[in-house]
């Protein structure tokens, strides 16, 4: 009886149901290709401001295209379910600990600016650092940042494809700081991106939307 | 007089809820118990039943007392949500014990 009806087995598959659609790799992929323009920002800082408006214009519209593809393609296919109270917990958590992560990321970014803009270029601790293990360093804690960050997440919503996509986003990340150039984290964005659409066409055929009584006129 | 061992009876084949032992209407239990509530469409989807056939079904365990619809809206469109009862989910437990025992009954 047990083997016919594992019912953990079936609220799992239930759940990880809704990461079929492959948005979630669209959105993340999406969203690497746009942020690496901020990579490509000239060394002199020309058209900074530019580059930064078009990156968060890019941002906003990779953040529509996850949100709307959600709202009118997948649940409309896929309808609505309300998990447990176990769920929720879980969502709550990955909510304070992703809280946390944002805290530490800006921590780091404005103990950068004040190394940089304040320190100058007076070293901030005695330990000899050269500039190359710097760049090293910089690299290593934004791909863990990003890396384990996304591992939280695939953790927690049990999105499996998402440790396939935290270690394509800490390398893109890594290499982009570390050799400068944004081709890097192009690659991973396409690498992420590219199964994704595989995955919402698959997924579009897979799922036709449902006759209109099962929408609206139900017993 | 001893309280008589109920794990170590016979379970007779008129003790299966044949409301919920139709698979179809088990496959609907089974998902309804472990979820909160769903709306047709995620039922559809999840089990491969029609509308028809899942609509059947859903009237079968409303009549029962099994399931609960209710009905409102989301936005503009209108939304049906199905959940276990109570009721519903006490007859699906019973249900698995008795599956259980009656099982573990048949001999290797």
């Amino acid at each position: 009886m047990s083997q016919d009806l594992n019912l953990k087995a079936i609220e799992r598959k239930a759940f990880r149901s809704f990461h079929q659609d492959g948005l979630w790799d669209i959105y993340i992929g999406g969203l690497m290709l746009v942020l690496s323009q901020m990579f490509s920002i000239p060394e002199n800082g020309e058209d900074e401001l530019s580059y930064i408006g078009f990156t968060l214009l890019g941002v906003g519209i990779v953040f529509a295209i996850f949100q709307l593809g959600k709202k009118y393609i997948t649940t409309p296919r896929m309808g609505q379910v309300r998990f447990g109270a176990e769920r929720q917990k879980r969502k709550i958590t990955l909510g304070w600990i992703m809280g946390v992560y944002v805290l530490v990321t800006l921590g780091l970014f404005l103990f950068s600016l004040y190394v940089w803009n304040v320190a100058g270029s007076e070293p901030v601790t005695n330990v000899p650092v050269s500039p190359s293990l710097e760049r090293v360093l910089v690299a290593a804690l934004a791909a863990l940042i990003v890396g384990t960050s996304m591992i939280v997440i695939s953790y927690f919503r049990e999105f499996m494809r998402g440790y396939y996509i935290a270690l394509l986003m800490g390398c893109g990340f890594f290499f982009t700081l570390l050799l400068d150039k944004t081709i890097p984290m192009i690659i991973a964005g396409a690498l992420i991106l590219v199964p994704g659409l595989v995955l919402f066409i698959h997924f579009l055929r897979q799922h036709p939307l449902p006759p209109q009584e099962a929408m609206h006129d139900n017993p | 007089m001893t309280t008589p061992d109920i794990s170590s009876r016979v379970v007779s084949h008129n003790e299966i809820d044949r409301r919920i032992h139709e698979p179809a209407r088990f496959q609907v239990m089974a998902l309804l118990y472990v979820v909160e509530s769903a709306d047709f469409t995620f039922i559809m989807g999840q089990l491969g039943l029609t509308w028809g056939n899942l609509s059947a079904h859903i009237t079968k365990l409303e009549e029962g007392g099994y399931v609960a619809i209710e009905k409102g809206f989301k936005g503009k469109r209108p939304q049906t949500m199905l959940s276990l009862t109570e009721q519903g989910r006490q007859a699906f437990q019973a249900y698995r014990q008795t599956m259980k025992q009656m099982l573990d009954e048949i001999p290797e």
